[in-house]
């Protein structure tokens, strides 16, 4: 848990650290930081100070950490147990390659392939419920999206077949 | 009073027509089944489902959004009863008597006498809620620049106090919410702000893309880590067994009521929510009771300070949120998200522009608190059946939804990934305590917060004193430094006492 805290302090505080080059450094995005007549503060103003107040309590939060893993070492319960990580990896890999496959597959045929693939190998359910929800589910969104809210999401390849459908 | 009734009656025009009606109904069941799910709650469940009321008019959203909440807050008791792993964080508390009731045969008696519980928790809640919200608004009315910003310094206060148990992570998640608020358009001077020069930023960050990767996918990751374990009692279900938790509401009605009013009080404090007010509940009936050694063992009174009194704190969250425009609790602040999505504008004038909306929010919550009790008493079996939901069939549903939400926003790829990265986030915040609520409500109050302060400096010139020397400012600063310094204090006071303790 003590790295876990550490990394997650040093995040904050090299977010900071890079809000604020954004702010004020890095040419083609650099915003002034001062005061303007009639308009008052401008508009790095603000986001600079959170900037510099987030690094700060990211240091707070830091150094005692640090102090305290010094004196005592590292060595202390882990952040995730391996059960715990290997559940969180099957749960979010398959997320991942949802959003991945997203612009080809569509959230149509993406929906299905990913929950009968969650459903069959994550949850270790029969086909005939993974395949069933997975089509259903898919079925019920294209109703619900397309033709009641009239809202179109990315159909990918299928774009020709389900634009019929319309 | 004549105002009070004729409101009543526009909010009574507003919620009964057929179609709010049934749009009540679907949240009512949507929400008991977010209850009932094993760690997912009324706040998962309003954060997914919140972008399926922008195709809603204002005052249904706010019916089925009503629902959602009052469902899910009474199904959390089922779970907590019959599983002893809390439905909700507000129904942890129910464990404590609810659970081992169920183990003595009586968990119908239990969920029974819950129910009823929360709703004369809920009903009388929104009586206060009648009688509270008006007489606060009016006098937010006079409010300018300075103090709007002073009031939002005490919105972030209050979640020091509350999310998490260090005050620095909850300044430091306040302050990223305030910074991803900025980015894109500024809106005072039209300058393009912290994209690191990356086009898919220029459509800033919508608060809706946190709130369902947090909420939602970041809790789901917490869930799946956690994994459910645990045994479902499965009570026996008469109606002997409900008439009996008719009679035992009745003898000690003194005991609900007491705990309807610590509820709605605790409640109407900003940002302390309905968690910390059924646990206190419980603390303070135990203490005034006759027999407090059994308290704990399984008894019906448990049960009934619990569930009155984090039905009443729910209502009194929307007091303040209303009226002033700071949220209540974390689920208040995703509300407030939704309402200035829907068009409407928090705080004092509310009640003036939108007679109908507010009036409606109140009548609803009678209608939606006595819909919810008749759909949980007349289908208990049927529920207990949703507690066997896997949670592997849940997991990739509830990420479809959170990442279309994402991709509607902008019908972009932008948001989807943003949805994602915010779930890893939530889920590392979520581990190492840092709360997530107050990145949300900075995120929602973070355009108000920066235009209120710049204006308020550019009407004194560039000097801070401005804060201080309006009145009302000032008081509402001071407020906030004690919001901020009282778990400061209280942590240093435990490190004390534990070094004299070991001394």
């Amino acid at each position: 848990m003590k790295k876990a805290e550490i990394y997650m302090a040093t995040f904050w505080a090299g977010l900071s650290i890079a809000i604020m080059m954004e702010i004020q450094v890095i040419p083609g995005t650099k915003q002034p930081i001062g005061w303007a007549r009639g308009v008052g503060p401008q508009s790095g103003w603000f986001p600079f100070y959170l900037a510099l107040i987030m690094l700060l309590c990211s240091l707070v939060v830091l150094i005692p950490k640090l102090v305290q893993a010094a004196r005592e070492g590292l060595a202390d319960k882990p952040f995730v147990s391996m059960d715990g990580l290997k559940a969180v990896l099957r749960a979010f890999g398959p997320m991942l390659a949802y959003v991945c496959t997203l612009p080809w597959l569509g959230f149509y045929l993406g929906s299905t392939l990913y929950l009968v693939y969650a459903l069959r190998f994550v949850g270790k359910h029969s086909w005939t419920l993974s395949l069933a929800t997975g089509i259903l589910f898919s079925a019920a969104i294209f109703t619900i999206f397309e033709k009641y809210l009239l809202l179109t999401l990315a159909k990918g390849v299928l774009e020709p077949i389900l634009n019929k459908l319309l | 009073m004549a105002d009070i009734l004729s409101g009543l009656a526009t909010g009574i025009a507003v919620t009964f027509t057929p179609f709010n009606m049934m749009i009540g109904f679907l949240g009512v069941v949507l929400g008991m089944l977010f209850g009932i799910l094993p760690g997912l709650g009324p706040l998962n469940g309003v954060a997914i489902l919140l972008p399926v009321t922008f195709v809603l008019p204002p005052e249904s959203s706010m019916i089925f959004i009503a629902a959602i909440y009052y469902a899910g807050t009474a199904g959390g008791a089922i779970t907590s009863i019959s599983l002893n792993i809390p439905g909700t964080p507000m129904a942890a508390a129910t464990c404590l008597d609810g659970h081992p009731m169920a183990k003595k045969g009586e968990g119908a008696l239990a969920i029974f006498t819950a129910a009823t519980a929360s709703l004369i928790g809920g009903l009388l809640a929104c009586v206060g809620f009648v009688f509270l919200a008006p007489p606060l608004a009016r006098y937010a009315l006079f409010f300018g620049p300075p103090e709007f910003f002073s009031l939002m310094i005490v919105a972030y206060a209050c979640f020091a106090g509350l999310g998490g148990k260090s005050v620095v992570k909850t300044v430091i998640m306040t302050v990223f919410g305030l910074i991803l608020s900025c980015v894109g358009m500024d809106c005072m001077t039209g300058n393009v702000r912290l994209t690191f020069g990356y086009m898919g930023f220029y459509n800033s960050i919508t608060f809706l893309t946190a709130v369902v990767g947090m909420f939602g996918i970041g809790e789901v990751l917490t869930t799946v880590e956690k994994g459910i374990r645990g045994q479902v009692i499965h009570p026996n279900v008469t109606w002997k067994d409900y008439t009996l938790s008719l009679k035992l509401i009745w003898k000690h009605k003194i005991l609900v009521l007491t705990d309807t009013v610590l509820g709605f009080l605790v409640g109407v404090l900003p940002a302390a929510g309905a968690t910390p007010a059924s646990f206190m509940a419980y603390g303070f009936s135990k203490s005034m009771s006759k027999r407090p050694k059994e308290w704990g063992t399984g008894i019906p009174e448990g049960v009934m300070a619990t569930e009155s009194s984090n039905h009443a704190a729910s209502t009194g969250a929307f007091v303040p949120m209303v009226t002033l425009g700071i949220p209540g609790s974390p689920l208040a602040a995703i509300v407030l998200g939704g309402m200035l999505i829907w068009g409407l504008v928090p705080g004092p004038r509310l009640f003036i522009e939108q007679p109908k909306f507010v009036w409606g929010l109140i009548v609803c919550g009678f209608v939606v608190n006595i819909l919810t009790y008749v759909f949980e008493i007349s289908l208990v079996p049927f529920l207990m059946k949703v507690l066997k939901t896997p949670f592997t069939i849940m997991t990739p549903i509830i990420a479809i939804f959170c990442l279309i939400t994402g991709y509607v926003q902008n019908f972009g790829m932008v948001e989807v990934w943003e949805v994602l990265v915010f779930g890893v986030l939530g889920y590392f915040c979520k581990k190492l305590d840092y709360p997530v609520a107050p990145l949300i409500l900075a995120l929602v109050l973070g355009p108000m917060t920066e235009e209120s302060l710049r204006q308020s400096l550019l009407q004194s010139g560039g000097s801070l004193m401005i804060f201080v020397t309006h009145p009302i400012s000032c008081a509402l600063l001071l407020i906030s430094a004690v919001l901020y310094a009282m778990p400061i204090t209280k942590s240093l006071l435990d490190a004390r006492r534990k070094k004299q303790e070991a001394a």
